[in-house]
């Protein structure tokens, strides 16, 4: 094992933990069980890459118009899945997703289409463009801070109870004044940025970039597979997680190539807790004696 | 022209239905997301192919495929999705999305990405009627979807083990209230949808070729179908899958054929976010067994 693998085990065990930070903002606080992260991650990967390599933008101004898109593809889409519940949400977030990644292929004049888009910069801090890994390192640790440092920022606001409590029950929170609609949109605004910027960071590291690759539905359940839909207090799981899910991936990746990985990638983990609507019946029930806020402290 | 292209929707949209009305049911019934429908009918059309090179034709292997897919699915309910039905909703998900994944992933390894299709005499026939032309294996097909829909459709209203399966859609709880084996009841609906995924596939391989990947281009019209038919809806699985065919056929004429996944997936989210219930659903009837 060289230095190099544990390297490139490390920044992208990073990268992930923070994109699933930011996907639990809207599947973990609001119960809204995504599984069309791809979309943002693509738009978030296409945006500063097509505006540093066709007009020289540095990616640093690329990476926020790219989460500036992503928030608006996320308004837009919260806006119209509103309604849709439980599996159906799901299906809705995959449709969404699937549309995003046609179109990155339909469009070859934009996009490049199929073929894919490879990254050329002039190595340097300015171009988020380095030939060796370290610098990287640091990117993506910085990147996963933030996102840690949000995610509980929002568990800790107002926004965050919120979205507890719509997630719980939606019309005891609508009678409590949650204004939904707001509160929704925003959380998945929020939440699609941060993806976005995450997406940002995997293109400049893999410097290519491609519909099937960036974009793909395995892509989406990356996030979910990483999290539990917890709270924050375990964020630093999936990041352990995140790591026995690559060496797997990195080791093989070297020997066999990328697409045969896949299987190893998506392993199945059983239930570790209850799911909210249970907890939620439980509370109804009066069988709960303590909110679920206390008793995730007290673990 | 608009009018071969619509009989030939019609036609496609035969097949769409097949496998639609296969998921509404497990779908309708268990409450899952089953994304390894798709494997399945992967696995029945190597199936059929295999069975195709024995010397076996494509219509008379369904005497055999669909008997053993029926087998796998109960097989398949007992041992994998029994044991998550009570666990939170994403690991459902993953539990079909992980069998799905494996197969498709073993599928590559052991029959290579490869198309492969059978031939037969009667594989090209074309029927004419008034000025528009029929394909023999496509019509069949659309005969054996409303043959099985229909005897589906009395198995649902007549037989005890099918009401059985609606009050369990219906409401879980109260069903097994009313002393109905509600393991029982989905196992035989899971068994059920997979030998008519099972058919599907006979019906399908003189028409189509089979790969590791075939599953996934008809699970997700599949879906679409479902969801705009209406959930539980047979009928609405029918009219669902050939508006989506027609949709197709004409969708190629006046946009452009690449872009057909965009079309129904755009009829599949404006439906969900109008009319969740679907063409034929009863409103409500999509949040029923969610609780």
């Amino acid at each position: 094992m060289s230095g190099e693998f544990w390297l490139d085990l490390a920044v992208l065990t990073l990268v992930w933990a923070g994109i699933a930070c930011a996907w639990n903002i809207l599947a973990g606080y609001a119960g809204q069980f995504s599984l069309g992260y791809s979309a943002y991650i693509g738009i978030g990967a296409y945006t500063p890459a097509l505006l540093a390599s066709k007009y020289g933008l540095s990616p640093w101004i690329g990476m926020f118009l790219g989460a500036l898109l992503a928030a608006t593809a996320a308004a837009f889409i919260s806006g119209v899945s509103l309604r849709a519940r439980g599996p159906f949400f799901t299906l809705m977030s995959i449709a969404f997703a699937e549309v995003a990644r046609i179109l990155a292929v339909y469009f070859k004049g934009i996009t490049n289409g199929s073929e894919g888009l490879m990254l050329e910069l002039r190595p340097s801090w300015a171009t988020l463009y380095f030939l060796d890994k370290p610098p990287y390192l640091l990117v993506a640790a910085a990147y996963a801070a933030l996102m840690f440092a949000i995610a509980v920022g929002i568990r800790r606001s107002r926004l965050g109870f919120q979205l507890l409590a719509l997630r719980e029950d939606e019309s005891a929170a609508r009678s409590l004044g949650v204004p939904v609609l707001r509160v929704r949109v925003g959380a998945s605004m929020i939440s699609a940025s941060g993806a976005a910027l995450g997406g940002t960071i995997l293109a400049f590291y893999t410097q290519f970039i491609d519909p099937d690759s960036t974009m793909s539905f395995l892509i989406s359940v990356q996030p979910a597979l990483d999290h539990d839909a917890r709270g924050p207090r375990q964020l630093l799981r999936p990041a352990f997680r995140r790591a026995s899910r690559c060496a797997p991936r990195a080791s093989t990746q070297k020997h066999i190539g990328r697409r045969s990985v896949r299987s190893s990638r998506t392993r199945l983990r059983p239930p570790t807790h209850g799911d909210p609507a249970d907890n939620a019946r439980r509370h109804r029930r009066g069988m709960a004696s303590h909110d679920q806020t206390t008793s995730r402290k007290a673990r | 022209m608009i009018a071969q292209l619509i009989t030939s929707g019609v036609l496609v949209g035969g097949l769409y239905a097949l496998v639609a009305v296969s998921l509404n049911l497990v779908f309708g019934v268990l409450r899952i997301i089953n994304f390894a429908q798709g494997e399945f009918l992967m696995l029945a059309m190597y199936a059929a192919y295999w069975l195709w090179r024995l010397g076996v034709d494509p219509y008379l292997a369904i005497l055999v495929v669909a008997p053993g897919m029926a087998i796998l699915g109960a097989a398949c309910e007992k041992f994998l999705i029994r044991r998550t039905l009570s666990a939170p909703a994403h690991v459902k998900i993953f539990v079909t999305l992980g069998l799905s994944i494996a197969l498709q992933n073993i599928a590559l390894l052991w029959f290579k990405a490869d198309y492969l299709n059978v031939r037969a005499s009667y594989q090209t026939s074309i029927l004419s009627v008034a000025g528009l032309s029929l394909s023999i294996p496509r019509l069949i097909a659309f005969a054996a979807m409303l043959l099985s829909s229909g005897a589906l459709y009395l198995f649902l209203q007549r037989t005890d083990i099918g009401k059985a399966i609606r009050a369990t859609a219906q409401d879980r709880a109260t069903a097994s209230l009313m002393g109905i084996d509600v393991d029982h009841v989905y196992m035989v609906t899971f068994a059920l949808g997979s030998a008519l995924v099972g058919l599907t596939a006979c019906l399908l391989m003189p028409i189509y070729y089979v790969f590791p990947t075939v599953g996934t281009e008809f699970v997700i019209v599949a879906f679409v179908v479902v969801v705009l038919g209406g959930l539980g809806s047979l009928a609405g699985s029918i009219v669902g899958g050939l508006l989506i065919g027609v949709v197709e056929q004409l969708s190629g004429l006046f946009i452009d054929i690449s872009l057909r996944q965009v079309v129904y997936f755009a009829v599949f989210i404006l439906v969900l976010a109008i009319r969740p219930a679907g063409l034929f659903g009863l409103r409500g009837a999509e949040e029923m067994g969610l609780k």
